[in-house]
């Protein structure tokens, strides 16, 4: 079927809002009476708080409010921004008297400036009785360690499967491999911290201004948190600067709506940066142990593995990040054989949470990495040591998790391995001599991706179309723009469905008071859960349409349809009259008047997976550890595209997100005392435009018959593969295996200096 | 203090604190919200405004210092409602995705091509390198600056 | 908002210094990059500052009579990569100063500032060093000067007093016909970013090859920049090998003092310290205009 805007690169629906500096995100609402919130952070990681004496703040002129754990609610709550029933553990409350980490919340000030807020910090007296610090899950899980939660022994979650019998599999095999790999602490920085405003309306409700990328759940998580009813709160959207998961998360809108209703006044509370790298989310860092059996021709038989998670002080989503895990462990490589051990565990660091991939990236390191060094030594070229084991076409996920009913991993190898030249350059490379101090490599890895959170969570979306009298439309979204470009595709499908143009559509949300609820932008969801929703929806409302135009034409609805904005007659394909037309006469009508608003929603049935790969040159300077990148191709299945300039976008964003977990970006925790060594964006290596390497894009667009056209996950996919890729141009480089991520260079030289030097 | 400048054209004598920076006189005291505050210690160039024509952080610079001086910030960039060039071409090419960056990296530009009208891509890159963003992985920002650099 | 009580904003120099003197609890402020991140990161209130933007006489870059180049203490970082008179007397200079930062904070930072700062890390120290730049320190009593390597006392403290102001940079212009420059600067990223090592090399060539003379500086190498003499006095008069490099790299490991920290390990620093010199060294040799085939 041909479409006129499903398919087609469109301009972003908020560009001219965005490119004028007119956009208007959370810090840019004013409200009169405003008050400037600030929260008390813990100058150490593990304590008791004996004592707060906020006597001397609160007699400070120009504050209004001064908090502590007294003040709010004693409800313990999960903050991971999930539906109902929480998929991870109620432990935090809105303030406590324990302090979990460096940088945990201890009070909060609402102040007529900032400086005022700033200032009473420092008169809270705060007496800590101190416990000992756990940095390492080793430290937290030994014996007699004391608990940073009561009753949890440190443990978050864990839990185990297993299919076949991984050890006779073991046995079984001609080889058999275990290795440790291990994974950094990699945090978001979306440009925007998290920043909220909260104030009551004429009728005491409380509104949430928020830069959230769940604002449904977390209205409920409030709700609960604050034993408030959902009518008593609206929560709304604004433009969101970059979420990537960390604003998959109740953070500190509970505690700024807390300060508005001691207060009665609107607060802003809006996070610093080092607040953000310390207080904000992380990815949690992991100790992935593989284990790995294989004949001699390379197949695989079986397959084990164990995984440690650190996940902070809180849960956040703790262990549902290891669930995921476990559920894409499976069936990337399916083998007879195969059990899966995963443990979170809680230590005195940054909360570790969502982030792009949800566990994907970590498990995708030490399973590209293990696949390298297994086709290592098997003497095997690794793509086509994948190519045996990964899974095919029709091949069924042994868990049962995902579907595999539209299938392009195999021609996403093929096209990698062509664009890359991967075949000579292998050669080429290994060929030009150990003796070269910049030595050239070639490398690559794959992965596959769910669609959404189904089934390891609630799925839902929704939307409604209204037409204006002129034949315009507002669209209202629970799913949350946060830069991706959710509201321009859902109003390409708006155009492409009703027959009006892109033009014509006003997209709101997400404003609770307003939209229909939806579970938000995380797991690569919206196009493929929303998108049918606004797909159901917009066909609802084009029926009508036509229903109301064959009243007008005296004919039958079957008779008609819609061509580019037409009412057409079906069979003569002669133009009857615009659908706007339609629309203001339906209005305007003496005889019939009626309107057009259409809403539906969709639940998830399945969860297909998306696949890719990604092909990396490099270039490893012996001398000083530097791995350059001379060139990535990045390669995806993401179904049919609905819009190629966006999709190319989330592909060059994952990509370089990807590139630094590979090389430079670790957030540095003090093992003594807990603290956060580089709460900034000068010590926390993000790329910037002098670091991008060369990069080409390529789609290899299967159909998915699950999605609204064919359409599959594409939002975090890109940032998987390319760590481990890099990693085994590395590796194919240097013939030394790294198996920690990031590649810094001092980890980098020092290794090699040691592989030389003995 | 009193202090006299010129702000996106418009001449303004402003009453601004000793410690206030540029970036908080903008926002707060003009209303420019277009000049973000993505980390307030020069580390990621949203608050990038041009003083005389130079892009500068403006959370690291007092509101003191552009006394006499000319300002132009994201809101003074199109004329009579029509976008400059350079914000075309950052629609064209898929240069914005949430958009938190984008006024900072659209001055940047804008400064670099007053300075080379037709700059290769490495002086693209150069210019442009005290400017952080997470969405896009830069390379359709490079791609619009290109644009526009050759209309 | 920064904790500023009061903002002095002298008109001349010696408006400025006779302020300081009666002040002299103020702070000075040039391009401000540094010093405001101090206040910020250690929440500073009521800091009495004055602020040097309006100095004229702390502007330009002009050659004086005695040949030596100055640098006025608040010229940006930009503007000495932009000067005419940098790019032909100093080309590596010009482009060192652009190795820092990004653009706004190149366009802001002052070269007088850098160096005040004390920062083992300052991106202008090492080529000024290997320059034997000389600071023009001026109070209400008179001026003197310093070498660039005596001001340096120790990490983040340098030879200035309260009511003084470095208000020039004089550099000695390299009199040989044959020489040549090169500052490189080790980071984790290629802009934005503070040096893990910075190395720079001036070296003179005689006509038949030999090196006649080379000045070594190392910044992030000790507690202070640093002078590697010792090697310096290893490469005089010689021609570049392969074995020669490798000794001057490991005699400027041996003159210099890097300490561990969570940003690099001693002894990854001290690995670069030798590569780096090296590597620096045939860089500013070949800018002379000698022939050397690195193999790599």
């Amino acid at each position: 079927m041909k479409h006129q805007y499903v398919g087609k690169t469109v301009p972003r629906v908020d560009a001219v809002s965005k490119v004028t500096g007119k956009a208007r995100f959370v810090a840019d609402f004013q409200m009169p009476g405003m008050l400037y919130g600030k929260v008390l952070r813990s100058p150490v990681a593990h304590a008791r708080i004996k004592r707060i004496d906020t006597g001397k703040a609160k007699a400070l002129p120009g504050v209004k409010a001064v908090i502590t754990w007294e003040d709010v609610p004693r409800i313990p709550y999960c903050t991971a921004g999930h539906p109902y029933p929480d998929s991870s553990r109620r432990d935090t409350y809105i303030l406590d008297n324990k302090v979990r980490f460096m940088g945990d919340a201890v009070a909060a000030v609402a102040a007529e400036t900032r400086e005022i807020a700033e200032d009473a910090l420092k008169l809270i007296e705060v007496e800590y009785e101190e416990l000992p610090v756990l940095v390492s899950p080793e430290e937290a899980l030994a014996e007699g360690a004391v608990e940073i939660h009561e009753g949890t022994k440190n443990i978050c979650g864990q839990h185990q499967f297993a299919q076949g019998d991984v050890e006779a599999g073991f046995a079984a095999s001609d080889y058999v491999l275990e290795e440790e790999f291990r994974t950094p602490i990699i945090t978001h920085c979306s440009l925007e911290t998290h920043v909220s405003l909260t104030y009551l309306d004429e009728n005491d409700r409380l509104v949430v201004i928020t830069s959230t990328q769940v604002p449904f759940n977390l209205r409920r998580i409030m709700s609960q948190a604050l034993e408030m009813n959902m009518k008593q709160i609206r929560v709304i959207k604004p433009h969101v600067g970059g979420g990537f998961g960390g604003k998959a998360e109740v953070v500190q809108e509970p505690l700024n709506a807390v300060l508005t209703l001691k207060t009665g006044k609107p607060v802003l509370l809006e996070y610093t940066r080092e607040e953000e790298m310390v207080a904000g989310r992380t990815r949690h860092s992991t100790v992935i142990k593989l284990k790995t059996g294989v004949t001699k021709e390379g197949r695989m038989l079986a397959q084990s593995m164990k995984i440690i998670s650190n996940t902070g002080a809180y849960a956040g989503h703790g262990h549902a990040v290891v669930y995921s895990i476990g559920s894409h462990f499976a069936v990337h490589y399916p083998v007879p054989h195969f059990s899966f051990e995963g443990i979170s565990v809680y230590t005195n660091i940054p909360v570790a949470s969502a982030m792009r991939s949800y566990g994907a990236s970590q498990l995708n390191f030490a399973m590209e990495s293990h696949m390298d060094n297994l086709a290592r030594k098997l003497n095997m070229d690794p793509l086509e040591f994948r190519r045996l084991n990964a899974i095919k076409e029709g091949e069924k996920d042994p868990m049962g998790y995902f579907v595999n009913n539209s299938y392009g991993l195999a021609e996403c190898l093929a096209k990698g391995e062509e664009l890359s030249n991967w075949k000579t350059k292998r050669e080429t490379f290994a060929a030009a001599g150990a003796n070269q101090k910049r030595k050239k490599g070639i490398g690559m890895a794959c992965y596959c991706y769910e669609t959404t959170a189904y089934c390891g969570a609630e799925e839902m979306s929704a939307a409604i179309i209204r037409m204006n009298e002129d034949g315009t439309a507002v669209l209202y979204l629970g799913s949350a723009e946060i830069g991706q470009g959710n509201d321009t595709v859902m109003a390409q499908i708006v155009a492409e469905e009703v027959g009006i143009g892109l033009e014509d559509i006003h997209v709101i949300g997400v404003d609770t008071d307003v939209c229909p609820y939806d579970i938000g932008a995380y797991a690569s969801r919206q196009l493929y859960m929303c998108g049918m929703a606004v797909k159901k929806a917009a066909v609802k409302c084009r029926e009508m349409i036509v229903d109301f135009a064959a009243q007008l034409f005296d004919t039958i609805p079957a008779n008609l349809e819609v061509r580019q904005g037409w009412i057409c007659d079906k069979l003569s394909g002669n133009r009857l009259i615009t659908v706007k037309e339609t629309v203001w006469k339906a209005h305007y009508n003496m005889d019939r008047p009626r309107t057009f608003v259409a809403e539906a929603y969709h639940g998830a049935k399945c969860n297909p997976l998306s696949y890719g790969a990604v092909f990396a040159e490099v270039e490893v300077d012996t001398g000083t550890g530097k791995v350059d990148i001379i060139k990535l191709w990045s390669i995806h299945d993401c179904g049919k595209v609905v819009n190629p300039q966006l999709a190319e976008g989330q592909v060059h964003g994952g990509v370089l997100m990807g590139m630094g977990f590979g090389l430079s970006e670790q957030l540095l925790i003090d093992p003594q005392t807990g603290r956060t060594y580089n709460n900034n964006l000068l010590d926390y290596k993000m790329a910037t435009m002098m670091d991008i390497p060369e990069l080409e894009v390529a789609f290899v667009e299967t159909s998915e018959p699950s999605g609204a056209y064919g359409n599959k996950s594409l939002g975090e996919p890109p940032c998987i593969s390319v760590a481990p890729a890099i990693r085994n141009a590395v590796l194919n480089a240097t013939g030394v295996e790294f198996n920690e991520a990031p590649l810094t260079p001092e980890r980098v030289l020092l290794k090699l200096k040691k592989a030389v030097n003995g | 203090m009193k202090i006299e400048c010129t702000v996106n054209g418009q001449r303004e004598i402003i009453e601004i604190e000793p410690g206030e920076t540029l970036l908080e006189m903008l926002r707060n005291r003009l209303g420019l919200t277009g000049v973000k505050k993505g980390c307030e210690v020069g580390e990621c160039g949203a608050c990038t405004v041009l003083v005389e024509d130079e892009p500068v952080d403006s959370c690291l610079y007092l509101a003191a210092r552009v006394d006499g001086k000319e300002i132009l910030t994201i809101e003074g960039l199109s004329q009579g409602g029509k976008l400059s060039k350079l914000q075309q071409a950052f629609i064209d090419e898929g240069a914005v995705q949430c958009g938190f960056c984008t006024p900072g990296f659209i001055l940047s530009a804008h400064a670099l091509l007053k300075r080379h009208p037709q700059p290769t891509e490495e002086e693209i890159k150069q210019g442009l390198a005290g400017n952080l963003c997470r969405c896009t992985g830069y390379q359709n920002i490079i791609r619009a600056v290109q644009k526009a650099s050759n209309e | 908002m920064y904790g500023v009580k009061q903002l002095f904003v002298p008109a001349t120099v010696k408006e400025a210094l006779e302020w300081l003197h009666q002040n002299p609890q103020a702070k000075v402020i040039a391009g401000g990059t540094d010093l405001l991140l101090k206040m910020r990161n250690q929440a500073m209130r009521e800091v009495v500052l004055v602020s040097l933007h309006k100095l004229k006489e702390l502007e330009g870059i002009e050659i004086l009579p005695d040949g030596t180049l100055r640098i006025g203490a608040m010229v940006t970082f930009t503007q000495v990569n932009r000067s005419s008179l940098v790019r032909e007397k100093l080309p590596f200079l010009a482009e060192a100063a652009v190795t820092m930062g990004g653009p706004q904070i190149q366009n802001v930072a002052t070269i007088g500032g850098n160096l005040c700062n004390g920062a083992v890390s300052a991106d202008s120290a090492p080529s000024l060093l290997a320059l034997e730049a000389r600071l023009v320190l001026e109070n209400r009593e008179g001026t003197r000067e310093v070498s660039l390597e005596d001001f340096y006392l120790g990490p983040g403290r340098v030879d200035l007093k309260e009511d003084e102001l470095l208000t020039a940079i004089k550099i000695p212009l390299p009199r040989h016909n044959k020489w040549g420059g090169y500052y490189y600067k080790y980071s984790m990223r290629r802009a934005m970013d503070i040096s893990t090592l910075g190395c720079a090399v001036v070296c003179a060539v005689e006509a038949g090859g030999q090196v006649s003379q080379a000045r070594i500086a190392l910044g992030t190498a000790a507690p202070t920049p640093i002078r590697c003499r010792q090697a310096e006095a290893l490469v005089a008069g010689r021609f570049l090998s392969p074995d020669l490099l490798i000794r001057i790299g490991e005699t400027a490991a041996g003159e210099a003092k890097p300490r561990s920290s969570w940003r690099a390990s001693k002894e990854f620093r001290l690995e670069l310290i030798k590569e780096l010199t090296a590597r620096t060294l045939v860089q500013a040799y070949q800018n002379a205009g000698g022939e050397y085939r690195d193999e790599n």
